[in-house]
């Protein structure tokens, strides 16, 4: 499953002038896209903290934030639980959108997730483990196990995939992290049966939410996050020569096991922070790198910047969706994004470009 | 590749060793078939034999036909039989709606719980389960109809020109996702004591179904299975290639519309009898395929693995843990995964399998 | 393989027909082996109608039970064992069975719903006790709790007759009524230890009575906290709260949309929706603990837990004791609350 382009690359590999290269063509362009970029993002950032299940003032938002009273309640509910709320959710989506790009890049699966890895999975097993053998209760508690599920299968995942000559080509990838996801999820049903009230704790975390994460998850995960992002920052050139086909990336001197390996600990990290952060979120990381090439093409380097900023635009938004469609409660975040996300994934299958594949 | 014989000079002797290699085929196809048949029932007697409640063997028999302590009579007929009989029906439908989705797709990986197709059945059943508060027959109905629903909304949303196999992969999961993350959301509505019928169903589950649950499944199978195995021949054909297809004269898509409506009809029969058993349809047709050599799809093969497949890992749940009950579905989950990995580890690069 | 235990046969069950009855006296006189060692005493009766108007009889005072964990609960703590439970949990594990003498008794299903009913079988029981619920609480119609669906609870009927207990009433009146159930299976539930225990209970109860009257003003707010909301509770669902309310005590009633019969679901920014005197939390276990809620910013500006006056409920046992002492920790922060909401 490779994605097929028609466009001319140099001999040694780095692509300058493309034929087909999205909207926005020459470096000028979309260095300002990408700057326009950031605006809306700030943009989302001032309107998360703004907004929310309960309706404030927005005098009363700046207040908040410049003159912050600690008697005042609605002070509390700005900087105590958006502001950590909004942090979560920016790291969150940029972590998301960069593994979904990378993993699309190295599975050269235009199609490919991060949950693919088995990394959902195997967040939600050792969280269950965690509730149900270790009594944790806490959101807190739980960040620790994600991640640690998160990676475990993830290597898991990889080491099967790579078994045989080959090694782990972008289909046995695929393969393996159904029938790991798949395993997983079985461990998971039958822990969860064991015990009524474990099931109860656990289901609240499984369905994907930034509600009630405060300041703690983000300093815990956002070193993370940051490792991610500059370890998937920096493998854009190697994405593009993987993009060729194994065998044409190893005669341009990449060494392949090494770029795919360097590439999945990137998306490992950050789906595991994202997932140990905030629960399993569909969609995210799939349909973002899309976006993102529509609008500049088939270069990683500029894929992955635009989709480490498109992301959190899109959850952040997701979030504030749920926040004010049923108030004075909340709608999770992972299920806006899974009905949001259905369309968009639905039109880009769709798509002619995609049909030929 | 489509050269006709009129081309060739037919030469007697290779005619006839062509006839003898079929006859090998064939023989060998129903020897498999024959094994298998009587794998189930073994596979149906020993879980109508073995239980906690102990049945001397010699007494399994007369119980299943009433006589006998009443005790005995009792735990073989009311709640052996109809669970036997439901994982028999069960095992076979996802059985057979694999290798129909297998062989349409031409690819291991198409299976109606990637497909999509049972989280949309789950999805339902749940929505049914916890906001309309209905069960037995009302929740069997209320699944297989979901998942005939979302498999005409892949196949619509996939459909542009024709049905690439890939497209339908890609939009099932996509729909898939949605239905899952919509069943969460309903999940985490729902009471205590709720969620937890939710999680077993969830799992597949033959405990405590209904006798009126084995109603609906028997009557679709016996109409879907026959009329399933009569399409077979189209099936073998579709394998070869649209192209071949056309040319011996099949209309490719209608045939393809009506296989697949009858693989989706063959995993929503079961969904609504269990739940989403997982793995049964994905790891029955690669297996039986493999054992027997089959040149087409192993439909019937297929079929009798998956009821094997259900009894025995039925009745290991039923056995295995002194004071609780497995769901099957966890048990088959945990076979058909390993398998998956056994799958990959013996297999090329292009990971085709057969 | 082990033969059918004509041995122990007990050729009496109520819910079967006669003809199995002779059956079983046939097959008793057919078989070499007999005698059960634990047959019950022959002279005396049971009969108790339950809350659906059920009426069961036996012949012997001293039937076998097999007990949900709830009615498992409520019976051993009024000095009757069953010899079987069925439940949500492990035994071991069961928040409902903590304290408890579990020595030879058999586990019948230790996943909510799903009861073995070959185990059950096994065990020859007389009755089946448990509980029920009406309105949003029931899994399908006449069901009783413990059974997921009615084939399990028409199979399990066939085995032995089940007696339920209504749970909506108030706690106190179903603890009663699963001591006249005691009672009937012989339980001495007016004197010794039980009998003590119940007159703790009535004084503690008087006391609140008291208390509660002298600070009409004080409101209290039951709620329900989890990690991404906060649930309140609407007090004529749950069976403490109609207790609570009975005894005087001032129980407010949550005025926004309800998520379900039981509960208004706001997120954490509104958690200080309403400003009670005083709090009470859940404490079933797997939802947040004080430890936990310090936490969420929201749970502090309810002046109510500034002010510590904090108290539990959602009962996890049915013992007059530990309903005691639960009703004496109210006492005390209503006698000592500050009126801050």
């Amino acid at each position: 499953m490779s994605v097929s382009t028609t466009q001319q690359r140099s001999a040694s590999g780095s692509a300058e002038a493309t034929t087909r290269s999205g909207l926005v063509e020459g470096r000028r362009t979309r260095i300002l896209g990408l700057v326009a970029a950031v605006v809306v993002l700030a943009f989302a950032v001032v309107l998360s903290i703004v907004l929310g299940s309960k309706s404030l003032a927005i005098h009363t938002v700046f207040d908040a934030m410049f003159h912050f009273d600690r008697n005042d309640i609605d002070h509390t509910v700005v900087r105590e639980l958006r502001v950590p709320r909004t942090l979560i959710g920016l790291g969150v989506g940029v972590a998301l959108g960069l593994a979904g790009a990378v993993m699309q890049g190295v599975s050269r699966n235009p199609l490919a997730d991060p949950g693919i890895l088995g990394v959902n999975a195997g967040a939600a097993l050792f969280v269950l483990v965690a509730v149900h053998f270790f009594s944790v209760t806490t959101l807190l508690g739980y960040v620790w196990w994600a991640f640690a599920g998160a990676a475990v299968s993830a290597v898991f995942v990889y080491v099967v995939a790579s078994v045989g000559r080959e090694g782990a080509t972008p289909i046995k990838l695929a393969l393996a992290g159904t029938a790991i996801t798949a395993l997983l999820t079985s461990m998971t049903n039958m822990v969860q049966l064991l015990d009524v009230r474990t099931m109860d704790a656990y289901r609240s975390w499984a369905v994907g939410s930034l509600a009630g994460r405060d300041a703690d998850i983000a300093w815990d995960v956002w070193p993370f996050i940051a490792v991610g992002v500059v370890l998937a920052l920096s493998s854009a050139r190697m994405l593009n020569t993987l993009a060729l086909g194994d065998d044409v990336a190893r005669s341009l001197g990449l060494n392949v096991s090494r770029a795919r390996i360097i590439c999945g600990l990137g998306v490992v990290i950050l789906a595991g922070a994202a997932t140990a952060a905030a629960g399993p979120i569909v969609f995210i990381g799939l349909t973002v790198p899309h976006i993102a090439r529509a609008i500049v093409g088939p270069d990683y380097r500029w894929i992955l910047p635009y989709s480490a900023v498109l992301a959190p635009v899109l959850f952040l938004a997701a979030d504030i969706v749920g926040r004010l469609v049923v108030k004075p409660a909340e709608l999770q975040v992972g299920i806006v994004t899974a009905l949001l996300g259905a369309p968009v994934f639905v039109a880009l299958v769709r798509r002619r470009s995609l049909a030929s594949l | 590749m489509s050269t006709t014989l009129a081309d060739t000079t037919v030469d007697r002797d290779a005619v006839a060793l062509v006839i003898k290699a079929r006859r090998r085929v064939t023989r060998r196809i129903a020897l498999v078939t024959i094994v298998m048949a009587a794998g189930v029932v073994f596979a149906f007697s020993i879980s109508l034999a073995i239980g906690d409640f102990r049945v001397p063997i010699w007494r399994v028999l007369p119980a299943v036909f009433g006589s006998g302590h009443p005790e005995e009579v009792f735990a073989v007929q009311e709640l052996r039989l109809p669970r036997a009989l439901l994982g028999l029906l069960v095992g076979a439908a996802f059985g057979m709606s694999g290798a129909v989705f297998q062989s349409l797709a031409r690819n291991p990986l198409a299976s109606p719980d990637i497909l999509g197709i049972s989280a949309g059945g789950s999805l339902s059943a749940v929505f049914a389960l916890t906001v309309l508060g209905v069960s037995g027959l009302a929740l069997s109905l209320s699944a297989t109809a979901g998942a005939l629903v979302t498999a005409v909304l892949i196949y619509i949303l996939a459909y542009r020109q024709g049905l690439s196999s890939y497209r339908l992969v890609l939009v099932g999961i996509g729909v898939g996702a949605v239905a899952t993350a919509s069943t969460q959301y309903f999940w985490t509505r729902a009471h205590t004591y709720d969620a937890a019928s939710v999680a077993v169903w969830l799992s597949g589950s033959l405990n405590g179904r209904e006798w009126e649950s084995i109603r609906p499944i028997l009557f679709m199978l016996v109409v879907l299975v026959p009329v399933t195995l009569a399409l077979g021949k189209q099936l073998k054909t579709l394998e070869l290639g649209d192209d071949s297809a056309k040319a011996v004269g099949i209309a490719v898509q209608r045939a393809r519309a009506m296989l697949l409506l009858l693989g989706v009809a063959l995993a929503g029969a079961g969904i609504g009898a269990a739940g989403p058993v997982a793995f049964v349809a994905f790891v029955c047709a690669p297996i039986a395929r493999r054992v027997s050599r089959s040149p087409g799809p192993p439909l019937l093969q297929a079929a009798l693995l998956g009821s094997i497949l259900v009894l025995v890992a039925d009745l290991v749940g039923r056995v295995a843990l002194p004071s609780t009950e497995v769901p099957v579905g966890i048990l088959t989950g945990l076979i058909g995964a390993p398998y998956l990995l056994w799958v990959l580890a013996t297999t090329n690069s292009s990971g085709q399998g057969d | 393989m082990r033969a059918l235990s004509c041995g122990t046969r007990r050729g009496r069950r109520g819910g079967l027909a006669a003809g199995l009855v002779m059956a079983g006296a046939l097959a008793l006189a057919g078989c070499s082996s007999s005698v059960d060692a634990d047959e019950g005493d022959d002279s005396g009766s049971f009969t108790f109608t339950d809350d659906r108007g059920e009426t069961v009889t036996l012949d012997t005072d001293e039937p076998r039970i097999v007990a949900q964990e709830d009615a498992a609960n409520a019976l051993m703590n009024l000095g009757i064992k069953p010899v079987g439970i069925f439940g949500g949990a492990p035994m071991e594990q069961n928040p409902m069975l903590e304290g408890l003498d579990l020595d030879g008794i058999t586990s019948v299903g230790e996943v909510f719903g799903e009861v073995k009913l070959e185990t059950l079988l096994d065990l020859q029981p007389d009755i089946i006790v448990s509980t029920y619920y009406t309105g949003d609480g029931v899994l399908f119609p006449g069901g009783v709790y413990g059974f997921q669906n009615k084939q399990m609870q028409d199979d399990a009927q066939e085995i032995a007759p089940i007696l339920a207990i209504n749970a909506t009433q108030p706690s106190s009146q179903v603890i009663a009524r699963f001591a006249e159930m005691a009672k009937a299976m012989g339980a001495d539930v007016e004197g010794g230890s039980v009998g003590q225990s119940k007159q703790e209970f009535d004084h503690a109860v008087d006391e609140l009575r008291s208390v509660a009257k002298g600070r009409e003003e004080l409101e209290v707010l039951a709620v329900t906290p989890a990690e991404d909301q906060m649930y309140y509770a609407v007090p004529d669902l749950f069976p403490d709260l109609l207790d609570l309310e009975d005894w005087g005590v001032n129980i407010m009633t949550p005025t926004g949309d309800l998520v379900s019969s039981y509960y208004e679901a706001v997120s954490w920014e509104n958690a200080a929706k309403y400003q009670p005197d005083v709090v009470l939390i859940d404490v079933r276990g797997y939802t947040l603990g004080t430890d936990e809620l310090e936490k969420y910013p929201t749970w502090n500006a309810i002046e109510a837990v500034e002010a510590g006056q904090i108290g539990e409920w959602v009962r996890v046992s049915l013992s007059y004791e530990d309903y005691t002492k639960r009703i004496e920790r109210l006492t005390d922060i209503l006698r000592n609350a500050k009126d801050v909401g």
